[in-house]
């Protein structure tokens, strides 16, 4: 694995125990070419780079990770400014990790996140991106592994809107997403013509068709007010974005030190529980019906929320059908029937739909079937963006959050199954069983085909990986929709946590940020993160493999490098030739050609190959894991087929 | 087995029939493989069924190297079913038609599933 930067990873690591020695200016011994010192002021504050650094960006090897420990300001004081109070209550939810790219409305905040968040215990994380697509697309995927928000801190105006299209994924995708906008509300404080042209009256009306919630805070106790209700919204189902619109005033504001702030408290949040003479009624249809299904898609949020779906499951020897919004159910579990959905559906007399987005796409196959929705989609929606998808036909609409509805069902379908029912449901439970094995028997032939061709089949790039992984504790940290689904044909996923699902609004550009926002949660738990991407996508946003190698956060990221927005060279084709004038110039406004990721990713400081031949595949996946087991990303461009 | 060539081939013709006037539903006697192969690639058709025709889940069907027979292949280009965009004979002539699926015909046959090792792993 070729890495560009002259430091190793080896290096890197001493660089970042040598900056705790405090007090003196630093070289960076493994940058022999140029030599670039960093002063730090402190015994464990983060290197403060030289004005050299600004173009000698490659050495810039300086570590940012946050340290533990305090310098002896005043983290455990008082707060002395508006900040520092936001800090704390940031703190007080549990809001610890914080995605920025710099501006100047909400320097205050960074100042106190900086020398009063990151020194405290637990210390909070700032790690710098790129672009503010990456902040929201990062905490995005990182609220899906971590379970809970990250804080994506954006610039007002122009800042919040390079993060609204991922604000928008966020919404589809139910993921509780915690934006911090700067706000220059007062024109007494626009100092120059810049700030007049960075201020809004009101800048969250920009997402506001696709946020829970959104305030301004005028004061420090409605700030306070705001984040307990924008974090209590972001966190009852369905889960979704906030924004708070943050005034430099209010964070520059010095607090008198007999000032009363009110206590930020954290809730315990409980989800909403379907009405339970409704529960019932399900269960009685669901105790008696010959071929139940179960459509599951955004409903499990944890291990012990898959664990109730399979436990329904096993209970009726029930079908599943998994439409991959998270990770519901054990891609291997005999009762999995997602490959082959459009039989399970035809068969269906009935079909118990799971907090399902899609209910036309996930169950439209069953025909006559009665249908039931539990869903806390119900509770919350907004009428301009069509996010909700087309209106389904239901029999039964129960609204709520399914996993905290199933123990009250399970209890209920057990109650009621029909005595002398038991050798029914195994039988179809081993009918279910067969059907499953025989779909991994063809997806294995499926596979194969094409095995050796170059461009390299999908099926042969996630066989080789896997082949490596099957053994570690690996997790998924991207759908895999446009790279053939393999996974959930071939790999034995059982935890919850091996899935998160895709972007959600399909806007390009969620992966690499929502990858590397995903696999930093995963760190602390030592797992290893895994993406197989589109090359479209990675262009959108490349600057988040940057991140993940200046946080030195362990990634396997390998691009999907079809050479272009394949889909759309697919639906230009069909425009086309549905107008008889020919394909053959279907490509052009659609191709990505002559583009080698390795070089970006070299460029910005991460090991990477690229990889033509499926032979190759091997060598340098072993290369990328050796790079990873020393916490660092490693990228590898897959030259790939289209799917 | 005979029986069911004989019910491919009955079906062949009566969709042959079907087609509009005076297409050509016959393999090319002595087909241009090399031109084949290339009006695979830029008429798109590896966008959905891969650069050898290999297909696959969630993408356009196997077609190498058992193609449907030509009658349905050609009807399927002329008149398709389900997702695949519609090829009249002016955008691919019946000519690069039995090209193509020549060539499809003449790509050498893979290994199957159960001979390769990555493919049985647990």
């Amino acid at each position: 694995m070729e890495r560009k930067t002259a430091g190793s990873a080896t290096n890197r690591r001493n660089l970042l125990k040598g900056i705790g020695v405090g007090g003196a200016a630093l070289t960076i011994a493994s940058a022999p070419a140029k030599a670039v010192s960093v002063k730090t002021a402190g015994s464990s504050i983060p290197a403060v780079p030289d004005a050299s650094l600004e173009i000698e960006p490659i050495q810039s090897l300086a570590p940012q990770q946050t340290t533990t420990a305090s310098v002896g300001s005043s983290p455990s004081d008082r707060p002395r400014y508006g900040s520092d109070y936001m800090v704390d209550a940031l703190k007080a939810l549990d809001i610890l990790t914080v995605a920025e790219i710099p501006g100047s409305t909400f320097a205050g905040l960074q100042e106190s996140i900086i020398n009063r968040g990151m020194l405290g215990d637990p210390p909070m994380d700032m790690l710098t991106v790129t672009h503010e697509e990456i902040s929201v697309s990062f905490a995005h995927g990182y609220a899906k592994v971590a379970g809970k928000p990250a804080a994506a801190m954006v610039h007002s105006t122009v800042g919040l809107q390079h993060a609204a299209m991922a604000i928008y994924n966020a919404w589809c995708d139910r993921a509780p997403v915690m934006v911090l906008a700067g706000s220059l509300t007062a024109p007494e404080a626009r100092e120059s013509w810049v700030d007049w042209l960075h201020a809004v009256s009101d800048g969250p009306a920009l997402t506001r068709d696709f946020t829970k919630f959104d305030e301004t805070p005028r004061t420090l106790s409605h700030f306070a007010d705001s984040l307990m209700r924008g974090y209590q919204m972001a966190m009852t189902r369905p889960h979704g974005p906030v924004v708070l619109a943050l005034d430099l005033d209010l964070q520059e504001h010095e607090i008198p030190a007999d000032a009363k702030l009110p206590e930020v408290r954290k809730p315990r949040i409980v989800q909403p529980q379907g009405d339970m003479a409704a529960v019932k009624e399900a269960a009685a249809i669901l105790a008696k019906a010959e071929n139940p299904v179960l459509a599951v898609d955004h409903t499990a949020h944890s291990e012990a929320g898959m664990a109730l779906i399979v436990e329904l499951a096993e209970l009726l020897s029930a079908a599943v059908i998994d439409d991959s919004g998270r990770m519901n159910f054990p891609f291997r579990h005999p009762l999995n029937q997602s490959t082959r959905k459009g039989a399970a559906l035809r068969a269906a007399d009935v079909v118990l739909a799971l907090e399902v987005q899609d209910m036309e796409r996930s169950t439209g196959q069953a025909g006559n079937a009665k249908r039931i929705s539990i869903s806390s989609y119900d509770y919350y929606l907004k009428s301009n963006y069509q996010a909700f998808e087309a209106m389904p036909a239901v029999d039964l609409a129960i609204a709520g959050d399914p996993v905290t509805t199933l123990p009250s069902l399970i209890e209920a379908v057990r109650a009621a199954l029909p005595r002398g029912s038991r050798s029914a449901i195994e039988a179809r439970g081993k009918a279910l069983a067969k059907a499953h094995a025989d779909t991994l028997a063809a997806s294995r032939q499926a596979a194969a085909l094409g095995w050796d061709a170059r461009p390299i089949s999908t099926a042969r790039a996630w066989a080789e990986v896997y082949d490596q992984v099957k053994d570690k504790d690996w997790a998924l940290v991207g759908g895999c929709h446009f790279e053939g689904l393999w996974p959930q044909q071939l790999w034995d996923a059982k935890h919850h946590y091996q899935f998160i699902g895709d972007s959600g609004g399909y806007g390009l550009g969620y992966l690499p940020g929502a990858a590397v926002g995903a696999a930093y949660a995963h760190k602390e738990h030592g797992r290893l993160p895994i993406v197989f991407g589109g090359d479209g996508d990675f262009m959108m946003a490349p600057g988040a493999i940057w991140t993940a190698g200046q946080h030195n956060i362990p990634l396997l990221y390998l691009v999907h490098n079809n050479g272009g927005y394949h889909q759309e060279v697919m639906k230009v084709q069909h425009q086309a030739n549905a107008r008889n004038r020919g394909i053959r110039r279907a490509g052009i406004g659609n191709l990505l050609p002559d583009i080698d990721y390795s070089q970006i990713a070299r460029g910005m400081g991460v090991a990477a190959e690229r990889v033509t031949d499926p032979g190759d595949l091997r060598g340098a996946i072993a290369r990328a894991l050796d790079v990873i087991s020393r916490g660092e990303p490693a990228l590898i461009d897959v030259v790939s087929q289209g799917r | 087995m005979k029986a069911l060539t004989i019910l491919v081939a009955a079906a062949g013709l009566t969709f042959a029939a079907a087609l509009p006037g005076g297409v050509r539903s016959q393999e090319a006697a002595s087909p241009d493989l090399a031109k084949g192969e290339r009006d695979y690639q830029e008429t798109g058709c590896y966008a959905c069924h891969g650069t050898v025709g290999h297909g696959g889940a969630w993408q356009g069907p196997k077609l190498a190297p058992d193609p449907l027979p030509y009658p349905l292949f050609l009807r399927q280009l002329r008149q398709p079913s389900r997702s695949m965009p519609r090829y009249s004979e002016d955008v691919l002539s019946d000519a690069e038609v039995a090209n193509i699926y020549a060539w499809l015909k003449a790509v050498p046959r893979g290994k199957p599933a159960d001979e390769i090792g990555l493919l049985q792993t647990r």
